[in-house]
């Protein structure tokens, strides 16, 4: 009798914790493929865009990738350090200066640009566990409101990630 | 009585009383039915023949014994056997039986009173359980009496509790949480498989935009440099 009354508790305990867990991924899920199918529209605009030089292309590309990594969020939190240290020695990459003249030169790109951008960090956080929510609600809990500063984010991101070797390698 | 009338029933409690103006004990059942008249004779012990009259001591034990009776025609539902889990019910503290608070305060006269009739010895052991409300436990030295005592006044194995609480969440909220696990995992294949088509179909425009770069004599990919060096 007792070994019922305690399988009947854990068998409802695990219950509750599996259906919380499972609710709680499902919205998570949801809001990932809203961020993602914004991401994919804004991409195909860019993509059909004359205009639009390999630098984005080559961003584009490398977001829709680290969108789907569980270790992205975490790549990203150490690259943000990283790049708080350069910026203070007063270093600007190749790739920022290209995506800035892009913003400056084609300012309707621009802001298609800055909002896929958006979303895609804002995706790739979704599947990063515990690191991802700390990176959506510490760094990206204005991403929305403030997309052109997102995508220097994300054109630092790329900057330094190539750095990384193993992502080199992958 | 006709054979088709139904027949009737005396329900329990029944209870022994004594009257005194006709020298006998009288066993009535819980509508107050007379059922039994036990006659005594006190100042007829000393004469010879007439020691086939009971004493109203003898008179009384035996009006007792049949009030008890429906106890013991009551079919049991179950009595649960202790030994081992929980420490309130091993087999080292016997004849334990919790009855809640609330249910004591409402019912106390009729447990007094059933008690004291049946001649139920129920003792609190000062022991109080606070689980699923508020219970104080009873101690007997009879095994039958704690058994009695139990399915009379809805005395309650706390296990039982436990297990029939869960159980029944179980089967009240489990549907909701099982549909909960089956739809997060119906949409994760969805969404997994939707956005995988997604990617793949953005992966060809990616090559299509660099050919269309290279045709117009651009460069098609940016050779990654560290930050700092000079090109």
């Amino acid at each position: 009798m007792m070994a019922s009354a305690l399988f009947a508790v854990a068998a409802f305990i695990a219950a509750v914790l599996w259906a919380y867990r499972s609710r709680r991924k499902l919205s998570l899920l949801r809001a990932y493929e809203e961020a993602m199918g914004t991401f994919f529209k804004d991409a195909d605009t860019l993509l059909a865009a004359e205009e639009t030089p390999a630098e984005v292309v080559d961003m584009i590309e490398f977001i829709s990738d680290k969108a789907a990594d569980p270790r992205a969020a975490t790549e990203f939190l150490r690259v943000l350090l990283r790049r708080r240290r350069e910026m203070a020695e007063g270093e600007n990459g190749e790739l920022s200066r290209a995506v800035a003249s892009f913003v400056e030169g084609y300012p309707q790109l621009g802001r298609v640009f800055g909002r896929a951008m958006a979303r895609g960090l804002l995706a790739m956080t979704f599947k990063g566990g515990l690191t991802g929510t700390f990176v959506r609600r510490l760094v990206l809990f204005d991403a929305k409101k403030h997309e052109d500063r997102t995508q220097d984010l994300a054109t630092n991101f790329r900057q330094i990630e190539a750095c990384v070797p193993h992502a080199q390698a992958a | 009585m006709p054979p088709d009338e139904p027949k009737r029933r005396f329900p329990p409690p029944w209870k022994a009383y004594h009257r005194t103006d006709s020298d006998s004990f009288v066993v009535v059942d819980g509508n107050g039915v007379p059922l039994a008249i036990v006659p005594y004779r006190d100042d007829m012990q000393g004469v010879p023949f007439a020691h086939n009259r009971l004493t109203s001591d003898e008179a009384r034990r035996i009006a007792k014994g049949i009030a008890r009776l429906p106890d013991f025609m009551m079919q049991r539902a179950s009595f649960n056997p202790r030994g081992g889990g929980d420490r309130r019910w091993r087999r080292s503290r016997p004849y334990h039986v919790a009855l809640q608070d609330s249910y004591i305060r409402a019912h106390w006269d009729y447990i007094n009173a059933a008690c004291r009739l049946n001649s139920i010895p129920f003792d609190p052991t000062g022991e109080r359980i606070d689980r699923d409300g508020h219970w104080i436990v009873y101690e007997f030295a009879v095994q039958l009496d704690a058994i009695l005592f139990w399915d009379r006044f809805e005395g309650r194995w706390l296990r039982i509790i436990v297990l029939v609480v869960f159980g029944l969440a179980l089967i009240w909220r489990g549907p909701e949480y099982f549909k909960a696990i089956a739809t997060y995992q119906n949409e994760k294949r969805r969404i997994n498989g939707d956005l995988s088509r997604k990617r793949d179909k953005l992966r060809l425009g990616v090559e299509q935009k660099r050919a269309r770069l290279v045709q117009n004599g651009k460069p098609a990919r940016r050779v990654p440099r560290r930050i700092g060096q000079k090109p």
